[in-house]
């Protein structure tokens, strides 16, 4: 490689052909290498000395004559054209003056010749230009005498002196005849001509040299020809070239006129000590393979990925096989004149140039026509370019490739690789290991402490370990399993380890397009890891360069913005779909129409919860988000719920099934649950929520005697009221809550929240008509919101009150029947809860008993689970109303008059009715007792009443104990249901050996 | 492996549960929360074994609900790296086979089968076949595991059956 570099750098660098050395290859024609090289710092070192020594000329003749010498073949005659040139330079200088402090510039010379011009040693021509001819002739014999007569006249002493003096001087200067010169003498010192360094347009640096060449050609014979003795450029230094001279004013003379260098920018000292790492070679090694991957720097093809293919001996020119960009639809005219090249390249440096496309034979003959691809063996040749198997075969410079960072994508490298295939020579598929070898270097980034790493080439190779530290390019290995290398650390370059995986580990992608993917490592081929994905279930081959070890699940790969796997999200008015692959900044969603959208985060409105949604199944059961279920018609497919929408859609998933990342959607009407069906009404099992069999009893008991809390919420809250006093007088509002004499009331006009007396309210009926607050009551109508609320108040508070949806069909039951509407009221529901109330003619106690006595009823209304499903199952509540309860319904309802709804409520809960009894033992005594004994015996196995067992059972002689055994076996504890199904033989098993349930 | 694991569970029981049948809800909780679920640390907890001390109530203040903190001794299954398990074939792709060992998912690579069984996409259901052997669903092959990947609430396995020893069982 040092060799190419050093040709490139004489290439690039000149310096300016003195007649010596144009002189000596015309006379001899056989200077090797290194007399070349000499030859180009001996001109300017005579120079110097000529100017600057001319006491020390003739010790200079010396070396030179030993110089030439070294060049066997020149001898005098070289010489002689030395010395030809120094006239030249310098005219007339007389030898044998001493002149100090002589400047080199033509004007002085001119002074000097004219100074030296009448010396009658040497006959100078004065004109040396006007007749070059004559004066080399005179001063080659001249300078023949001289030195002849030097030699003989000089006594003994004096050459002596010479030599010493000679020999001390080649210590520190240059000496030709050695055959290795030790750098250090080599060195500039200030003696020296100095090097400038010049700005210059960047890319013009080299054609800006060549043109400082020329011009110093052209120049060399004219009266003012370049002062300059080199000039060169460093690749690695763009926009500036560098000017050997001995003055500034010398560079910018020669630079004056280059377009291109900017001499405004100055032109720059290069210090003593900087100017020999300038022309220090870097010792680089040739990188270029073939098979490597490169890019091209400049042209048509400018960032192209190509491959080399070749590399010729000197290593100047590589052999690129790259996608062509042929123009199919050049400008009509290029194809009429023919000139097409001319044309394509107006039409390349307008800036749009063709795509990439293989090359076709057909399709390029049609645009260009025939004559203009001939084929060769295997190859076409069109516009000299060589084509083959669809690619462009062509020669760059390594200067114009460039070959670090390639970085090729994997788009690049599937192209060539299908350019490959469609090609019948096909060298070899993609070889992924060089892109790998590529980007290796990029591989030394991603190491970190800790990684397992296994080195593959060099001394160490097989070796694997920790990495302990990392230090610029040299890792330190912690050596496992090697025996001999047992506790030793070992150093190795970081570009010949890689990372070591072994099949079971988990990994994690870090770059590249899986980036962020977790999974299980299967297989490990060379730098090629395959893992099964975590999420998808997917093999996934990556470089172990781009893979970690890590502890976690990938889940950073699921999550977008604020979306996440398996989120429902909307996606528009009508659609919703499921997300079930995430990529880098993008989702994939399946809709609920079966349809698979790549969706932006942002096209994403909203993401909906459906975790209470609800649907039914083809069994009309429900189905709830996260059930197991299967799909009885279609493909019968098996899945978990992820979401329900509209209570029609269900999309659920099945991580076995490939397509969609195993999200399917499907009607939810056609699935039946997988559990088993004990499983479909789920008992509540949570202990840390209220027990659902005594909630009723317990809760309602205690209400009863104690009067807890405050009692039921005010049943004036939610009247719509009209104030007549006061500034608001006129306004119309809901009261929002009572507190003694005064109320707040939401006024409808501003809705604002105003307190204000009750005195000043007055209640606004439905109809329009006003009524005082208290006094009205009796008359409230039903379909008031404040009737269930006050009704059902107390318990609202703490638990949702699954009543509501039903209620107005228990109500309604229990208000039909219900003839004992005493107070005169016109709903029998309130009069049931009034009732009490005129009763109880002011006194506070049975005030509260009475507005509980409903209150009972509407907690195990709400509390109870056979509520839940009184939609569906046959309302025993209602049945009675209907006219369709059993005998013994029938004879209750006689005998209670207008206690019908309590049988009812008992039936339910035999503890709430025991309280209601109460509240009822004034009114109908006779009545209570015989029921009050039934229900009090009943209670007892109270633990089952809540299920909707008891729904059947209206009817019968032995109503509380049937009932109380028919509801038992529903027991809250199926509590097998929601055990995995493998798990259930295990669990009869254990069963069988005596876990004795609740299960009846 | 299946060990027997001392361990302990925390159960909330509100107060409407206090009372004579407190114990036997306790224990019925117990068994539903805990059996057949997987903690990434013990392994799938298979059956309760015994219930060592059900544990004080303590009640939390604020909110009247008890606390116990049970000790039990439950079967516990964990799948360890280089165990030997045998398992059912369920799934079979192109990919490899997905096979289930109790309650343990175990991935085979096709890269970890032996060479000689090819997946033979036309036969229906999907299987691997070589001249003597046929994987295919419901198939009891013996896996070598390779690799787990353990989740709070998940393990995952991937296993080789290109051993000696391993594969098809008759």
């Amino acid at each position: 490689m040092s060799d190419i570099e050093e040709e490139r750098y004489e290439g690039t660098g000149f310096a300016p052909t003195t007649e010596d050395e144009e002189e000596r290859e015309e006379q001899g024609g056989t200077h090797h290498d290194r007399g070349r090289k000499y030859s180009k710092q001996r001109p300017r070192r005579e120079d110097e000395e000529d100017e600057d020594e001319d006491d020390e000329d003739d010790d200079e003749d010396e070396d030179e004559d030993d110089d030439d010498e070294d060049d066997e073949d020149v001898e005098g005659v070289g010489r002689g054209s030395k010395r030809q040139k120094r006239r030249h330079k310098r005219a007339a200088v007389n030898r044998f003056l001493d002149v100090e402090a002589e400047v080199n510039e033509d004007e002085d010379e001119e002074e000097e010749d004219e100074e030296y011009g009448g010396d009658e040693f040497i006959a100078e021509p004065e004109g040396e230009g006007d007749d070059e001819e004559g004066v080399r002739r005179t001063v080659h014999h001249a300078r023949l005498d001289r030195r002849d007569r030097e030699l003989n006249d000089q006594d003994l002493a004096r050459i002596a002196e010479d030599v010493s003096q000679r020999y001390k001087r080649s210590a520190v200067r240059y000496t030709g005849d050695m055959n290795e010169v030790p750098q250090r003498l080599l060195m500039p010192s200030v003696q020296d001509a100095n090097l400038w360094q010049v700005r210059c347009k960047p890319g013009r640096e080299r054609d800006l040299v060549f043109s400082l060449m020329r011009k110093s050609l052209d120049l060399e014979f004219s009266n003012r020809p370049l002062q300059i003795l080199s000039a060169f450029e460093r690749d690695s230094l763009p926009g500036i070239i560098y000017v050997e001279a001995r003055s500034q004013k010398q560079v910018s003379e020669a630079c004056n006129g280059l377009v291109g260098i900017y001499p405004s920018r100055g032109v720059t000292l290069v210090p003593i000590d900087e100017m020999a790492s300038l022309l220090l070679i870097k010792k680089q090694e040739t990188t270029v393979n073939p098979g490597n991957w490169v890019r091209i720097k400049r042209g048509k093809y400018q960032g192209d990925l190509a491959q080399v293919v070749d590399i010729t001996e000197n290593g100047e020119e590589v052999g690129l096989k790259f996608i062509p960009r042929i123009d199919l639809n050049p400008k009509d005219d290029v194809v009429i004149d023919g000139k097409k090249r001319k044309k394509t390249g107006q039409a390349v440096s307008t800036g749009v140039r063709p795509p990439q496309r293989f090359f076709n034979y057909e399709e390029v003959v049609k645009v260009y026509g025939r004559k203009m691809v001939s084929k060769r063996n295997q190859a076409y040749i069109f516009q000299n370019d060589t084509y083959k198997d669809g690619f462009i075969e062509k020669d760059f410079k390594l200067s114009g490739i460039v070959t670090e960072n390639v970085n090729p994508t994997l788009d690049e490298i599937t192209r060539f690789a299908r350019g490959n295939q469609e090609g019948e020579g096909m060298e070899n598929a993609v070889d992924l290991s060089l892109i790998a070898e590529a980007s290796r270097k990029a591989a030394i980034a991603v190491l970190q402490p800790g990684d397992h790493v296994e080195v593959f080439e060099g001394e160490q190779a097989g070796v694997h370990g920790v990495v302990e530290s990392i230090a610029l390019d040299i890792v330190t290995v912690n050596p496992v399993g090697a025996f001999d290398l047992e506790g030793q650390k070992v150093q190795v370059p970081a570009r010949s380890v890689r990372k070591r995986f072994k099949p079971g580990d988990h990994v994690k992608v870090m770059s590249g397009k899986n980036a962020d993917e977790s999974g299980l490592v299967v297989s490990v081929s060379g730098n090629i890891v395959t893992f099964l994905s975590d999420m998808s279930m997917l093999e996934v081959s990556v470089f172990s360069k781009d893979l970690r070890e890590a502890a976690e699940v990938g889940s950073g790969t699921n999550i977008v913005g604020n979306y996440e796997l398996h989120d429902l999200v909307q996606l528009d008015n009508q659609t919703v779909g499921v997300i079930f692959k995430t990529e880098r900044d993008s989702f994939r969603v399946l809709d609920q129409n079966g349809q698979v959208r790549l969706v932006q985060p942002h096209q994403i409105s909203m993401r909906r919860d459906s975790n209470r949604a609800i649907a039914t199944d083809a069994e009309g059961y429900e189905l709830r988000v996260g059930d197991n279920m299967k799909e009885n018609d279609g493909e019968g497919r098996k899945g978990r719920i992820l979401h329900v929408h509209q209570s029609f859609f269900a999309f659920l998933h099945n991580r076995e099934i490939l397509e969609n990342g195993g999200v399917f959607v499907t009607r939810a009407r056609s699935l039946v649950s997988l559990a088993p069906k004990g499983n479909i009404i789920r008992p509540g099992t949570d202990l840390s929520k209220m027990n659902p069999a005594l909630s009723g009893g317990a809760v309602t008991g205690g209400m009863v005697g104690s009067g807890m809390g405050r009692g039921p919420r005010d049943r004036l809250i939610g009247v719509l009221v009209t104030v007549i006093k006061g500034p608001q007088k006129g306004y119309i509002g809901t009261i929002k809550d009572t507190n003694g004499p005064i109320a707040r009331v939401e006024l409808n006009t501003n809705n604002k929240v105003i307190t204000i007396e009750k005195e000043r309210l007055y209640r606004r009926n439905k109809d329009g008509k006003l009524e005082p607050l208290e006094g009205g009551r009796d008359s409230m109508g039903p379909p008031r919101g404040g009737f269930s609320d006050g009704g059902f108040g107390s318990s609202g508070g703490r638990t949702p009150n699954p009543y509501a949806p039903s209620g107005g069909a228990g109500w309604g039951g229990g208000r039909t029947p219900n003839p004992y509407v005493v107070g005169g009221g016109k709903t029998p529901a309130w009069g049931s809860s009034k009732t009490p109330n005129s009763y109880a003619e002011g006194g506070k106690t049975p005030f509260h008993t009475s507005s509980q006595t409903p209150n009972p009823y509407a907690q195990d209304g709400g509390r109870t689970p056979g509520w839940g499903s009184s939609a569906r199952t046959p309302n025993p509540y209602t049945a009675p109303s209907k006219g369709a309860a059993g005998a013994g319904w029938g004879g209750a309802t006689p005998g209670w008059g207008g206690a019908t709804p309590k049988p009812t409520s008992s039936s339910w809960n035999d503890s709430s009715s025991a309280p209601s009894n109460n509240g009822w033992a004034s009114p109908g005594p006779p009545a209570s007792g015989g029921w009050g004994e039934s229900n009090w015996s009943a209670a007892t196995p109270a633990f089952g009443a809540p299920t909707p067992a008891s729904a059947p059972t209206p009817g019968g002689p032995g109503y509380g104990s049937t009932v109380y055994n028919a509801q038992t076996p529903a027991g809250m504890f199926t509590n097998r249901a929601d055990m995995p199904r493998r798990l259930q033989p295990h669990i009869h098993h254990m069963n069988g050996r005596g876990r004795q349930h609740s299960i009846g | 492996m299946f060990f027997i694991k001392e361990l302990t569970h925390t159960i909330m029981l509100h107060p409407s549960y206090f009372g004579p049948r407190m114990q036997q809800y306790l224990e019925s909780k117990l068994y539903s929360d805990v059996e057949g679920t997987c903690s990434g640390q013990f392994g799938f907890i298979i059956a309760v074994v015994s219930i060592s001390d059900i544990g004080k109530g303590m009640v939390i203040s604020g909110n009247g609900q008890a606390e116990f903190v049970t000790r039990y001794r439950a079967i516990v299954f964990k799948p360890f790296k280089g165990e030997v398990v045998d398992g059912v074939v369920h799934n079979v792709t192109r990919m490899g086979i997905f096979a289930e060992v109790g309650p343990l998912n175990c991935f085979v690579s096709q890269q970890l089968l032996h060479p000689d069984l090819k997946f033979d996409p036309s036969s229906n259901p999907p299987s691997y076949t070589s001249q003597d052997q046929v994987i295919e669903n419901n198939t009891k092959i013996r896996i070598k595991i390779i690799g787990t990947r353990v989740d709070a609430t998940e393990i995952f396995a991937i296993g080789t059956i290109k051993e000696d020893h391993l594969g098809v069982i008759e």
